[in-house]
């Protein structure tokens, strides 16, 4: 059986300590460049299913320029077989088009990288092709659709776990539904999953180290230019710096009752009187509440 | 000892001296091919060792004992080889020569009852195995040596004391006169002696040969700063004891079992499974056993792991204090193997408890261990106007006195970042020129070293390291020991030479200049921790002392185990992000022992120690627990 990964290495912006409006205010050390985590559960998840079956391999498979070398490696080290490259034959750097041309982060739109990925995963033979349920910079939780729907699979996304059974023909996945709630799905080969974070990748050892360490990447030539971008981003917006305000508790309360207002989160119950009876006496009843609380002086309102 | 000997006499001598050889060239064998380490010889410390017992006397009873013992048996056989060349001496010097004789005698027998009484009562049953046969032999040497004595006396029937034979005078009371017996003696101490040479391989007076020899080859520089290993030719710590360097086999070799490393381990004081002492035993064991398998004695393909033999839960339990290197008298170190199996489990086989993980993960990717990234390292001096080195104006050599090093702790931890602001405060009131890295500091490494991770210790050194460069980087001050110790000990040997210094060694200096005055009182009684890192590893023992004495007003106290005694507060060693689930928790013994000190402040000098004290203060259950503080912090405070 053969296992696709599809590992997105990304720039990951941490923090946001530049100075300068035009940068967004994000200096270069706010910036790490890794393997996207959720792509690194997938990849924890194939090779737990190496780990049961002795002829299932892990292949992780990469789109565009190598900015986090040596945390690819680091994935290739932990386990997988090989590791390849989608690269365009026309020599550009890849894989690069109109669309990505103008895309502020500088990446092909969903639709193009779900072809390519398609492409290359019928290319290489893959039983069962796993990507992460999103990335940390665009988002954008499409391509694992659009691949499934490419390759016309079945898909599950989110996907927390996975088993094989004896025969080898049903996968047995977990997948979080959201708010704790989970969910146990089977599904027949091949098949399409998304993974949500919480596996952690296991540490390579040190002779895989060096084996990845000296590996040359399989280069997969595969033009982007046939298929039409449908998806252009176009602005993409930094979030502006807001200070927290936490405020403090109300000092007039019990120690206890402070401390319940911290863990609730500070939300104060709104307490109100309810008036009743005609329009006549509520408007009363109102203008008798402004003046106790003194924000209605005089009497003039009511002549 | 009149007697000169026969020929026959010498061909046994010969036999035993031949038999004694080839059984320590037999044991020598399991350590002496295999990996090289640097090791250079030290005359003058095995003389010490052996002439004035400097370390085995650090417990007088049993370390007086073996003086006794040692003594016993050196004088008294230099004398009789001496004896059998035959020289003629004038009566004065050979007479006194015999009271020597007889004293040394009298000493090893007091040494050797002491001793035996100490092993037959047995209060210590994981003491060195085969004690006995040479206690014995050893007994009935100088037993049957001073009945000889007493009967050659009993037959001259001198009337008086002879002032240069008392001892033998007191036996020749008991002995009949019969020069028979005197020659029946003469022999059985004869042959306990041969029997005693013979039996040096293979008994526990193996010590005799290799202890003076691991002294002799002890490791010398900057103490159990861990060496480099050579990662790419395979060098990833030790599987199995054929991992291990000659040095670190003949220290298992010459390990005599004493437990002075166990006493002294926190590990196995809060009830913990290591215990430094088992850790060699069980090296030296499975260096038998290879051995044995090599001569195909055994039928095992594989070649025992360490593993088998020392468990994860007892690797994982050592703070890295030191105190088993500090306390051994004959300079064995465990620490170093515990690291080295670490090392294998770590980066040969990836297994590293799942706690730490996300440390070493955060160390990775964004160079610290809180994880919190470069980017963030130098919040804590927001607003401080604290100099960094890649801001303008553009420091020179000469502007600037001394780099701070601040170390992830300092610049992460909310508590430790108080002390990196007090240390901002010191260096300014006293008008030092300094600045930070800032930004372009990373982790030391320290943790993932200890840990075990040597690949990741390196390539954050080499990161600092070119840093350092890059500015021309003089002298460095830091608040951690263990950055201390990192820069100060470990880095020189990655090409980065330059005079690191703690914290407290540079405020004391500034106190003694009088460049910063301290005013206001701060606590009564105060106690200082002695941090490992600072301490043990780097002698830095008196200046938080003083400091803490310069406060005014302020009472020092001192905990029942300090200075090199000193306990570790458990948080060493990679310590500080596992869990500890075994026996009691280290911070909280150590927390008590201060506390029981009567004082209402500790001081610590790392940061590491800080927070374990803290958790382990907070958890006493006391009516008045003391306040912890670092040192610095109370400078700071003390200056107003
Ligand atoms: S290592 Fe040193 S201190 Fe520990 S038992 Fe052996 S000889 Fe004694
Ligand atoms: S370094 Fe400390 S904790 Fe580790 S074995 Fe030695 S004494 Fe025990």
């Amino acid at each position: 059986m053969k296992i696709i990964v599809c590992a997105k290495q990304i720039q990951h912006t941490y923090a946001r300590t530049g100075t300068l409006p035009e940068s967004n205010y994000i200096s270069p050390e706010d910036n790490i460049y890794r393997v996207d985590p959720h792509d690194e559960a997938a990849l924890e998840l194939a090779l737990r299913l190496k780990d049961q079956r002795e002829d299932a391999t892990v292949t992780l498979l990469t789109l565009g320029p190598m900015i986090a070398e040596t945390e690819i490696r680091r994935c290739l080290a932990a386990g997988a077989d090989d590791l390849v490259r989608v690269v365009d034959p026309n020599g550009a750097p890849p894989p690069e088009n109109e669309a990505s041309a103008s895309d502020p982060l500088n990446q092909p739109d969903p639709w193009v990288k779900s072809d390519l990925i398609a492409r290359a995963v019928e290319n290489l033979g893959g039983d069962l092709a796993l990507c992460g349920k999103a990335s940390l910079d665009r988002s954008s939780s499409q391509v694992g659709a659009l691949l499934a729907h490419r390759l016309d699979r079945p898909f599950v996304s989110a996907i927390t776990d996975l088993s094989m059974d004896e025969t080898g023909g049903t996968l047995r996945v977990q997948r979080s539904a959201g708010r704790g709630v989970r969910e146990i799905i089977e599904c027949q080969l091949p098949a399409v999953f998304s993974v949500d974070l919480g596996t952690e990748l296991r540490m390579p050892k040190f002779s895989r180290r060096q084996w990845a360490r000296d590996y040359v990447p399989r280069q997969l030539e595969m033009a982007t230019d046939s298929d039409i971008p449908k998806l252009r981003c176009t602005h993409r917006f930094q979030p502006r710096p807001r200070p927290k305000i936490i405020p403090a508790p109300d000092s007039r309360l019990h120690a206890y009752d402070r401390i319940m207002q911290l863990l609730t989160g500070s939300t104060i119950e709104k307490s109100g009187e309810m008036l009743t009876g005609d329009t006549e006496s509520q408007v009363a009843g109102i203008i008798t509440f402004l003046k106790a609380n003194g924000i209605l002086e005089s009497d003039h309102a009511d002549t | 000892m009149k007697a000169l000997l026969t020929s026959f006499d010498l061909l046994l001598i010969a036999s035993a001296l031949l038999i004694m050889t080839a059984g320590l060239a037999r044991r020598w064998s399991l350590w002496r091919k295999k990996k090289p380490a640097s090791a250079s010889g030290d005359w003058g410390g095995l003389a010490d060792a052996l002439v004035k017992h400097r370390d085995i006397l650090k417990r007088p009873s049993v370390g007086g004992a073996h003086l006794a013992a040692f003594w016993g048996v050196v004088i008294p056989l230099i004398v009789i080889i001496a004896a059998q060349f035959g020289f003629i001496i004038p009566q004065a010097p050979a007479d006194l020569l015999s009271l020597v004789q007889d004293l040394a005698g009298f000493a090893l027998l007091v040494g050797i009852l002491y001793l035996m009484f100490r092993r037959i009562r047995g209060a210590d049953s994981q003491g060195p195995a085969r004690t006995l046969v040479p206690m014995v032999l050893l007994l009935i040497i100088v037993l049957s040596g001073f009945l000889a004595e007493g009967a050659r006396m009993s037959i001259l029937e001198t009337a008086a004391i002879p002032w240069q034979s008392p001892a033998g005078w007191l036996f020749s009371v008991v002995s009949p006169s019969s020069p028979l017996f005197m020659q029946m003696m003469i022999r059985l101490h004869f042959f306990a002696v041969l029997l005693l040479i013979v039996a040096v391989p293979f008994t526990f007076m193996r010590h005799a040969a290799a202890s003076p020899l691991n002294v002799f080859y002890r490791k010398r520089g900057p103490r159990a700063a861990l060496t480099l290993p050579s990662i790419d030719a395979g060098q990833i710590g030790a599987k199995s004891v054929e991992d291990l360097s000659w040095k670190q086999m003949l220290d298992a070799e010459a390990c005599v079992a004493c437990g002075r490393c166990e006493e002294n381990c926190p590990a196995s004081i809060s009830n913990k499974p290591l215990s430094p002492r088992k850790v060699i035993r069980n090296i030296r064991e499975q260096m038998e056993t290879v051995a044995a398998d090599h001569k195909g004695l055994r039928n095992q393909p594989d070649a025992p792991l360490l593993e088998t033999g020392v468990s994860a839960d007892e690797m994982w339990a050592c703070t890295s204090c030191m105190a088993c290197v500090e306390h051994c008298p004959i300079c064995v170190e465990p620490l170093d193997k515990i690291i080295e199996m670490r090392r294998y489990q770590v980066m040969g086989e990836a297994r590293l408890p799942a706690e730490a993980r996300p440390m070493i993960r955060d160390l990775e990717i964004y160079g610290d261990t809180q994880g919190k990234g470069v980017a963030h390292r130098a919040d804590w001096a927001m607003h401080q106007g604290v100099p960094q080195m890649s801001q303008a104006p553009p420091l020179n050599g000469s502007d600037l006195d001394v780099l701070l090093w601040v170390g992830c702790a300092g610049a992460f931890h909310p508590r430790n970042q108080e002390t990196s602001r007090a240390m901002v405060k010191i260096l300014s009131a006293a008008g030092i020129g300094f600045a930070i890295l800032g930004k372009e500091e990373i982790c030391c490494g320290d943790p993932a070293r200890r840990i075990g991770d040597e690949i990741l210790f390196r390539k954050l050194a080499r990161a600092n390291i070119d840093r350092l460069n890059h500015y021309q980087v003089k002298k460095i001050v830091t608040m951690c020991p263990h950055c201390l110790n990192t820069l100060k000990n470990e880095y020189p040997e990655l090409g980065c030479n330059l005079e690191v210094i703690h914290a407290t060694e540079m405020v004391l200096q500034l106190i003694r200049d009088k460049r910063i005055v301290l005013k206001y009182p701060v606590a009564d009684k105060m106690v200082v921790h002695d941090a490992c890192y600072l301490g043990r590893y780097n002698q830095v023992y008196q200046q938080p002392r003083d400091i803490c004495r310069s406060v005014p007003g302020v009472q020092l106290e001192e905990a029942e185990r300090n200075r090199d005694k000193g306990f570790c507060c458990g948080g060493g060693g990679g310590r500080m992000w596992l869990h500890e689930n075994i026996g009691q928790n280290i911070n909280v013994v150590r927390a008590e022992e201060m506390a029981n000190s009567g004082a209402d402040m500790i001081g610590a000098a790392c940061p590491y120690c800080l927070v374990m004290l803290d958790d382990g203060v907070k958890s006493l259950e006391m009516e008045k627990t003391p306040k912890v503080a670092d040192i610095i912090d109370i400078v700071a405070d003390a200056m107003g």
